[in-house]
């Protein structure tokens, strides 16, 4: 296991993807919880408790998981805000990330067909398997991989482009 | 593991994880997978972002005299498993305007969730010195508003330009 900087950076990514499936975007703690878990990664590393260090992702979402039962069996046993407190906006994304998604999307599926617009719905939001989606639009396998694919494509350069940039702004 | 199936296999994993329709053990079974792959992560987060643009499709926002006005292209329902529920909270609740239009011309069914977010939207607007408005609500819509008490908090119009005057008052 390399654990260099870049390294690190990208754990905590994935970390804080987990940690904002799981607890929201509306929550103020995000970044103190991937930290939590960063750290007890580490500390466990460090004492060898990891036995199968190429299999590390497992043990980390051990860890994670656990960092986030420990903060919602905290949040529950701490009194509620007093009503006229003001209320955090950290969980709101910031203004930065919203304009990023925005232009990625203008970019990524303009030219998108209906037809193929409505079989992407089907897979990503209503989480139906390929094999219905297949049965209901009339088409094969091979079609399916092309309109999911050609889709995938044009997301995947603009991923690369905000990845490049988000790079070049840490260095 | 995830990455040594076929893609396709790979991408219908991804679309359950996002869509939120794996189960509790499968979703931690591909959490542990994607913190210690690279490739699969990317390929996650690629695939999110097609997903936000799906999501995104039914939900229109321009400016109308410094008033946010928000659209359904096609017809909607705001119930729970709605992805347009969601759609309209980050529409609302993560952006900065404080001054927004809800077109409920294309709303065709509204259940508790629905409401809720509504409610959710004006509580959040208030907070933030501003206002929520409805416009053009179907008839069974607009007497779900007044049966709940939710239209004496939302008012609603039949006429943009007169909804974003009333902003001005």
């Amino acid at each position: 296991m390399d654990l260099n900087e870049p390294s690190i950076d990208r754990l905590r990514l994935k970390l804080r993807y987990k940690v904002l499936y799981h607890v929201g975007h509306n929550c103020a703690d995000v970044d103190d919880l991937v930290q939590e878990s960063l750290v007890r990664f580490f500390r466990a590393e460090q004492r060898n408790q990891i036995r199968n260090t190429e299999e590390f992702g497992a043990f980390l979402n051990g860890v994670c998981r656990n960092v986030i039962l420990e903060y919602r069996r905290r949040v529950r046993r701490e009194p509620v805000m007093e009503p006229d407190m003001p209320i955090p906006d950290a969980g709101t994304r910031p203004e930065a990330e919203i304009f990023e998604m925005r232009d990625a999307i203008n970019n990524g599926l303009a030219e998108l067909a209906e037809r193929d617009r409505m079989i992407l719905r089907a897979l990503y939001l209503e989480g139906k398997e390929k094999e219905d989606i297949c049965k209901e639009w009339n088409m094969s396998d091979a079609q399916f991989r092309v309109v999911l694919f050609r889709a995938k494509e044009r997301f995947r350069r603009v991923y690369s482009a905000e990845m490049k940039r988000t790079t070049a702004s840490e260095h | 593991m995830v990455c040594k199936k076929e893609p396709i296999e790979r991408e219908g994993v991804i679309a359950k994880y996002l869509s939120r329709s794996m189960d509790s053990e499968a979703v931690e079974e591909f959490e542990g997978h994607y913190l210690g792959c690279d490739e699969c992560f990317d390929e996650l987060r690629v695939s999110e972002r097609l997903a936000a643009d799906l999501r995104a499709s039914n939900l229109t926002w321009k400016q109308s005299g410094g008033v946010s006005v928000l659209q359904f292209k096609a017809n909607a329902e705001l119930t729970h498993s709605a992805h347009e529920l969601e759609e309209l909270r980050r529409e609302v609740l993560e952006q900065s305007d404080s001054r927004v239009i809800i077109d409920l011309s294309r709303v065709t069914r509204i259940d508790s969730a629905g409401l809720g977010q509504l409610m959710s939207c004006y509580s959040h607007l208030v907070k933030n010195r501003g206002a929520l408005k409805v416009l053009n609500p179907t008839p069974e819509i607009r007497k779900l508003l007044d049966m709940t008490g939710i239209s004496t908090l939302i008012p609603s119009f039949e006429d943009e330009h007169e909804a974003v005057r009333s902003f001005r008052n």
